[in-house]
Formats: C-alpha cells, sequence, structure tokens
C-alpha cells in the first residue's frame, strides 16, 4: 500500500498570532523570519537601507505590542508595511534631512550567470537600480511595492492612502520613465 | 526604444507572473503572449532585473525577537468605563426621579402652613434639651414636612439638588423670597459689654 506523505501546510499568519498570544513564543520567531526580509526590502526601497535593520526591529516591536489591533482586514504583512511607513514618516519628519537614496552594492545583487554575464548583469542591474532612483517619490513607492513586493493595486493603494486606479496610473508612468531612462542611456 | 504594448492587462499581470501569484491558466496565456510580443517581454525583463536589485538588507530575526515583550492582554479599561457610565447613569435617573417627586409634591401640596424660613432655620440650629445639636437633618425634615415639601435628610442630597430645593422653596407663595434672619443666640442677645 503506497503512502503517500502528506504536504506539510504553513501555518497562516493569524493562526500563528493566536498561538502567540497564548505563549507560544516560536510563532513570533516565525513570523519575524517570515516576513523580516520582505520588510527589509521594503525599507530600503523606501531609500533607508543603512537603518532597515533598527527600522524593521522597532516595528515588529511595534506590531507586536499593539498585536490586538490587528483586525485582519488587510494581510499581516501589509500592516507591517503600514507601520514602517509610519515609523519612516515620523523619522524623517523629526530629523529633517533629505531622503538617502537607496543603493545596490554588487554583493547584495542576485545573479545567476557566468563571470563575463556577471559583469554584463550587474552593469544592467546597476543600470535598472538607476532608472528606478530616478522615479519621483510616488512613482518609485507604487513602482516597488508593485514589483518588489508583488502588492496588488488595492493593497498599494490602501498603503499609500490612494485609490486603486491612481496607483495603477502610478505604476505605468513609472514604467514607462524606466524605460525612458534605460533607452537614454 | 522600448515600447508600451496595448495589451494593459498582460502588461500588468507581469509582477505578478515573477512573483508566482497567477494561476496556472492564466500564466499559459501570458507565456503565449510573451512568445510573440518584444515590448512585453523587454518589460518583463526590467520587472526581473529591478527585482534581482533589491535585494533585502541582511536583519538579524533573533535580535529582533529578542526584543519583542511578552504578549500582554490590554485592561478592561473600555469595560470598567462601561459598567462606570451605567452606575452614574443609574445615579442620575435616580436623583432626577427624586427631585421630579420633590417638586410633583411641591406642586399638588395643600396650601403650605406660613412657616417663615428664619423659623425653619432657627429650628435646624436649636439645640435639643441633652445639649447635643439636633440635627439640621431631622429639623429640616420636620420644618419641610409641615410646609408641605418632601424634604429628604441633607446628609443625603447633593449641592445641585440642595440648591434646586432652595430655589423650590423661594418660589413657593407662603414664604417671602429672601434670605433668612439672622439667628442670634440667646446668649449673645443679653450682650455682655
Amino acid at each position: 500500500m503506497e503512502v503517500t506523505a502528506q504536504p506539510t501546510v504553513e501555518p497562516s499568519d493569524l493562526d500563528l498570532i493566536r498561538r502567540w498570544r497564548t505563549g507560544d513564543g516560536t510563532s513570533a520567531t516565525r513570523l519575524v523570519e517570515r516576513h523580516s526580509p520582505a520588510l527589509a526590502r521594503f525599507v530600503a526601497a523606501e531609500g533607508e537601507r543603512d537603518q532597515a535593520a533598527e527600522v524593521v526591529q522597532d516595528t515588529f516591536v511595534r506590531a507586536f505590542g499593539a498585536i490586538d489591533s490587528f483586525r485582519g482586514d488587510s494581510s499581516f504583512r501589509t500592516w507591517l508595511f503600514t507601520i514602517a511607513r509610519r515609523l519612516l514618516l515620523d523619522r524623517r519628519r523629526a530629523e529633517r534631512r533629505s531622503r538617502v537614496v537607496a543603493t545596490v552594492s554588487e554583493a547584495d545583487a542576485v545573479t545567476q550567470f557566468d563571470a563575463l554575464d556577471t559583469m554584463v548583469a550587474d552593469e544592467s542591474l546597476r543600470r535598472v537600480r538607476g532608472a528606478v532612483e530616478a522615479l519621483s517619490t510616488k512613482q518609485r513607492e507604487v513602482f516597488t511595492l508593485r514589483v518588489e513586493q508583488g502588492l496588488s493595486y488595492k493593497e498599494i493603494a490602501d498603503l499609500v492612502g490612494s485609490t486603486e486606479g491612481a496607483a495603477r496610473v502610478h505604476y505605468h508612468n513609472a514604467m514607462r520613465a524606466v524605460k525612458e531612462f534605460l533607452d537614454d542611456e | 526604444m522600448m515600447n508600451d504594448c496595448k495589451e494593459v492587462e498582460i502588461r500588468e499581470a507581469l509582477p505578478d507572473l515573477v512573483h508566482g501569484a497567477l494561476p496556472a491558466p492564466r500564466v499559459a496565456l501570458v507565456q503565449q503572449h510573451l512568445d510573440v510580443c518584444s515590448d512585453c517581454a523587454a518589460e518583463l525583463a526590467i520587472v526581473r532585473a529591478v527585482l534581482a536589485s533589491a535585494a533585502a538588507p541582511r536583519v538579524d530575526a533573533t535580535r529582533i525577537v529578542a526584543s519583542i515583550p511578552p504578549y500582554a492582554r490590554k485592561s478592561s479599561r473600555t469595560h470598567f468605563t462601561r459598567t462606570t457610565y451605567l452606575q452614574l447613569a443609574a445615579a442620575v435617573v435616580i436623583g432626577a426621579a427624586g427631585i421630579s417627586t420633590a417638586l410633583f409634591r411641591s406642586e399638588h401640596a395643600p396650601s403650605p402652613a406660613a412657616i417663615p424660613v428664619s423659623a425653619m432655620a432657627s429650628s435646624a440650629i436649636q439645640t435639643s434639651g441633652s445639649g447635643a445639636p439636633a440635627t439640621a437633618t431631622n429639623s429640616a425634615s420636620a420644618a419641610g414636612s409641615e410646609s408641605g415639601l418632601a424634604l429628604v435628610g441633607t446628609a443625603d442630597v447633593s449641592d445641585a439638588d440642595l440648591a434646586q430645593l432652595i430655589q423650590d422653596m423661594n418660589n413657593i407663595s407662603a414664604l417671602p423670597p429672601t434670605d433668612p434672619e439672622p439667628v442670634i443666640p440667646a446668649a449673645l442677645e443679653g450682650g455682655a459689654s
């Protein structure tokens, strides 16, 4: 008789949150491990790469401290992004400094090519990153949330306080601007 | 020169394709289009490059977890406040009922005896035979009952209620709307010079 191994079902974010409330510390670890990379990428895309670790930590501390206010209307990740975004706005307001433009070092870029192709690929990535950095603030925010995080237009709209239609327009305008930037180079 | 393909739905699906968020039938449709559209193929390359260039900064998950405080259920301030409000509301209703009763009786009572306010005041501070001061409560109650006002003991009447009762007393035609005459204790009337 064939015994089929049952695929392991990952607990949902809500399940992990419920377990954490009952004292299961490992649930917090799983939630952090599940969402911290995306959150770090989001913070970096917002121009705070150097402060990403600190902002990510602060975001999780605040999120778990206010976990009872998470109603599940949005995804847990979107909720984390909202908290991080507000933290970044508060930090900028408090520090009154211009946005630090995010740069991607060659060591961070993920490539799957051989040596020559690596050089070409790194150069291409650098150019593309330059094109993204040249976008307006709103276009960059919407574009990176759509492309890097894979959020839907509705999730983006909720996060940035806009409409689905506006988010869609920002995305397409951003894509056109990136193409023009790359064509000009 | 990179152009925008007119198939907007295909272009909008490219990030979902890269993130593996498209259902299989849709993936096949998008892939079919990509095979024949160089503009969408170029746009897909841009999406992949942007994603590849956005590697996540390293974060220490262990350190983050260690900084998270243990779960603490929020205090039931809301419940306490709601209960307090209910209690206050009940007290207001009871108080209002008491004042309404006093007003009702004052309007429907027979003509009150002409008891000057001064008499009421003096009776309130007369001492009893034992030397202990008669309580204002009892005296006021006695005087009040004669005037037809259902005065209650002043100990359990709020300042607002007392003010209302005094106003009501002033409105009674049998009583002059004047301040009570000062009561001079008998010991001083003899007046040692």
